[in-house]
Order: structure tokens, then C-alpha cells, then sequence
């Protein structure tokens, strides 16, 4: 063996030479097959133009179930949230022109915009007396089904805004409010309470989302009668109330709400500071 | 990549569009792939197949291909596993093959009775054939990769899966057997 090194251990063209004379090459049509089949591959696929529009009509159709579905998903969420922004929005504006009607006129505008903004500035759901939490919550469906303390804050909190855009038309928001001895029948009374869970019914959401301003208590079912609030039922628990709105900057609707307690319990706010500042 | 270049620029210039490409590669590897496949696959209806098969995946991998070897390694390579895929499916190399050296030249010392002696009679490149058709796979896999394709012992060892080593070593079996068969009319 001509052992030459690794590449070449051996000449190849004697072998080469052998083997030529021995064997041809491919057969004609062999050839022709594969030269076509060379060609062919090359040519532009035009016969696969449904691979395309296959994909985008499956990518239409999917968009269209995708919205379709969701649209059906989000209308109670819509009727929640979006019913309850509404009507805190225009008892906000109502507010605002009030302020803006009872404004001293020594007060200058910038005074005035220049306190109302910290406030502004504050989550909206504050303004509803909902926390961020507290709201994402009720919409992944975990917030708790039964009442309790916390249930009567977040009740205190959030039912000024909803009586003073839903409940209570403008004409009559300020009225004075029912004697609260009426008040506390109609919640004691069992077939007055609706809600008593951390998250309202679905009905009852849709019915208070949908009520106008002008629209008055009558005229709501009796299954979805709004009670009093809270923290009226004790000009203690109103009082805290009051305090609460000075602490958060609304100083226009504690004026409002500390008048009303007045009317509702002549005597007991003077009372109630004498025996606060004895003890 | 020496004139392997050549035919890597032909194959880029095909992967490209260029049909013409194609054609001046296929005519520069036809003839030495066939008796390559032909040698290997003894049928010949099957070395048909197998060849059109070959260059179907040449032509279908047209755009993955890198020339990072010689494209002569790497049609061979095709060519090598057509013909082991063609071994599979007809279940003979099972009868044909051994992986013993040592083991395959006595086999195929003993296989050498009276079919080809008879043979040997005939032309050298008659004889140089039959004396192949009684090599075990592997050494006519080595042998023809180096005559026909022209591969050194690293790229017959890239081709066929083994190390250069087990390359040289069937290549060094091979010739020693085919001067063996063919005596007198051998190349030195």
C-alpha cells in the first residue's frame, strides 16, 4: 500500500482509471428527473397562496370570537364600575358648583383650587371611599360575603357620594334628612335590608348604576330601597363621620354634613363638645 | 476547501436561484456519485432510486447549506446515508455487513471461491468491480469515497460517522484485499 500520509495513503488515478472503464454514468431520463426536479424547487410556490390567506382568516375569526366573548364578559363589570363612577362624578361637579356658589368673596379661586387639589390629586376611588385593594377585590369576586365593621366604614365612606348623585336629586340634597329614629325602624325592619355583604348583587348594582339624579326613592323597587347612611344613625358614629371628611380636606361637605346633623339633633354637637373636652 | 470551493460557490449560487448552478454541479459529481451508489447498492433499480433520492435532499436543503466542509464531503455524506437508509429498508446489509475487520477480510477471503475467479477472468475493470461487489460495506464505503469522491481519510471519516483513524484503517483493508483479487492487473 502506498502509504503517503493521511490525506493521500494511496494514488487515486490508477484506481480512477479501473473504475471509469468499467462503469457509465446515470441514465438519461435519471438525469432529466433530477435537473426538472432542480428547477422546480426553485419556481415561486404561487400554488400555496391559501397558506396566507388561511392565516389572516384565522387570525380575523379569532379576534372577532376574542371580542365577542369579552364583550359579553365586561357588561357587569361596566354596569359596576362605570355606574358607580358616574354618579360620583356629577355629585363631585355638584359640589364643586356649590363651592364655587358659597365661595366668600375674599376667597380667591386659586385658594380654593389650590386645597380642592390634594384631594383631587388622591385616587379616585378614594373619593368613593373604596381602596385599591378593597376594589380589586370585589372584582376578582374576593372581597367578604358577610357584613361587619369593616363593611359599615367602607359603607360610611362610600354611601355620601351615591346619596348625594343617586339618591337624592339636587333639588332636594339639601333637604334635611329623616329623623333618625325613622331611620333606624327601616333598618331594623328585616325586609328593608338588602344588602348585608361585601359585594352588592348584581340587580342591585344595575338598578342604582341606571337610576337618574331626578329619579326619586319611589320610584325604585322595594327590593332595592337605599337605607340611611350609616353613620347617621348615631350623631356619634355622623359626628365621626364629619371629622373624617375635615381629616381628608372636604371641607365643604363636612360644613354640609355638620349642619345637617345640627337640624337632624338641635343641641348635640355643642353637647357632645363640652362632654368630650370635660373628659 | 481547495476545488471543493468551486463547487460551494456553485451550490450557494443554486441556493440562491441560480439553476444553471445546479446544472454544472450535478455535471461535475454524476458520474462518480453513481458508481459510488451503484457499488453500494448492487440493484440496479434501487441505485436509481437511490441516486434521484440523493440529490432530492441536496435539493431540498439547498437553503441550509453552509460551507463549512467541502461540498464533496457533504454530498457523499447524503449519498452514504441514502445507501445506509436503502440497507435498512431491504434488511440486506444485515447479510453483507460486518464490523470486524479482521473478522470481514476473512470473510471475505473465504467469499472469493469460484464466482470470482471466474470473474477475474474478464477486463480490469470487470474484475476491479466484482472484486468490490465482495468487499464488506464499510471498506467499499472507505475505498470508493477516496477513489470516487475524492475525500481524504478525514472527510471519509466525517462522511461515513467514524474517526480518522477507523477511516484509514478500512481504507488500508480494502486495497490490500482488492490487490489481492486482482492480481498482476493491480496499480501499484
Amino acid at each position: 500500500m502506498d502509504e503517503k500520509d493521511d490525506t493521500t495513503p494511496f494514488p487515486r488515478e490508477p484506481w480512477q482509471r479501473l473504475l471509469d472503464d468499467a462503469e457509465g454514468g446515470p441514465p438519461e431520463t435519471t438525469d432529466g428527473r433530477i435537473r426538472a426536479a432542480a428547477r422546480r424547487d426553485l419556481a415561486p410556490r404561487f400554488h400555496r397562496w391559501w397558506l396566507p390567506a388561511s392565516l389572516a382568516a384565522s387570525f380575523v375569526l379569532a379576534v372577532f370570537v376574542v371580542q365577542s366573548q369579552f364583550g359579553s364578559l365586561r357588561v357587569p363589570m361596566r354596569t359596576e364600575s362605570h355606574g358607580g363612577d358616574g354618579g360620583a362624578i356629577t355629585a363631585r361637579i355638584i359640589d364643586h358648583e356649590e363651592a364655587e356658589a358659597a365661595r366668600p368673596s375674599g376667597r380667591s379661586a386659586s385658594a380654593t383650587s389650590g386645597r380642592a387639589t390634594p384631594a383631587r390629586s388622591e385616587p379616585e376611588t378614594d373619593d368613593f371611599g373604596y381602596e385599591d385593594s378593597e376594589l380589586a377585590a370585589d372584582s376578582a369576586g374576593a372581597g367578604p360575603m358577610v357584613g361587619g365593621p369593616e363593611r359599615e366604614l367602607k359603607e360610611a365612606m362610600e354611601l355620601p357620594q351615591e346619596s348625594a348623585a343617586a339618591r337624592e336629586p339636587r333639588s332636594v340634597m339639601d333637604l334635611p334628612a329623616p329623623p333618625p329614629a325613622a331611620d333606624d325602624e327601616n333598618a331594623e325592619d328585616p325586609g328593608n335590608v338588602v344588602v348585608t355583604g361585601g359585594r352588592r348583587r348584581p340587580e342591585e348594582v344595575a338598578v342604582t348604576a341606571s337610576r337618574s339624579p331626578t329619579q326619586g326613592i319611589t320610584e325604585t323597587p322595594a327590593t332595592t330601597r337605599v337605607r340611611p347612611p350609616p353613620f347617621e344613625k348615631t350623631p356619634e358614629t355622623w359626628y365621626a363621620f364629619i371629622e373624617k371628611l375635615r381629616a381628608q380636606g372636604k371641607v365643604e361637605e363636612a360644613d354640609r354634613q355638620l349642619a345637617r346633623l345640627e337640624e337632624a339633633h338641635p343641641g348635640w354637637v355643642e353637647r357632645y363638645l363640652q362632654d368630650r373636652a370635660e373628659r | 476547501m481547495g476545488d471543493g470551493d468551486a463547487d460551494a460557490q456553485l451550490m450557494l449560487r443554486y441556493a440562491a436561484g441560480d439553476a444553471r448552478a445546479f446544472d454544472a454541479l450535478y455535471d461535475g459529481h454524476r458520474r462518480a456519485l453513481w458508481r459510488f451508489i451503484r457499488r453500494s447498492v448492487p440493484d440496479a433499480a434501487a441505485t436509481d432510486d437511490v441516486f434521484q433520492e440523493c440529490w432530492s435532499r441536496v435539493i431540498a436543503h439547498r437553503e441550509s447549506y453552509r460551507p463549512e466542509a467541502r461540498f464533496a464531503t457533504w454530498l457523499y455524506r447524503i449519498a452514504h446515508n441514502c445507501c445506509m437508509d436503502h440497507w435498512r429498508r431491504s434488511s440486506r446489509r444485515a447479510t453483507r455487513e460486518t464490523t470486524d475487520d479482521e473478522a470481514v477480510l476473512a470473510a471475505a477471503g473465504d467469499a472469493s471461491a469460484e464466482p470470482l475467479e471466474e470473474v477475474l477472468q474478464g477486463e480490469a475493470g470487470e474484475r476491479l468491480t466484482a472484486a468490490l461487489a465482495y468487499l464488506p460495506q464499510e471498506q467499499r464505503d472507505a475505498f470508493l469515497l477516496y477513489v470516487e469522491g475524492g475525500l481524504s481519510v478525514a472527510e471519509i471519516g466525517e462522511a461515513t460517522g467514524v474517526n480518522p483513524e477507523t477511516a484509514k484503517s478500512r481504507l488500508r483493508y480494502a486495497v490490500t484485499k482488492l490487490k489481492q483479487s486482482l492480481g498482476e492487473v493491480a496499480p501499484d
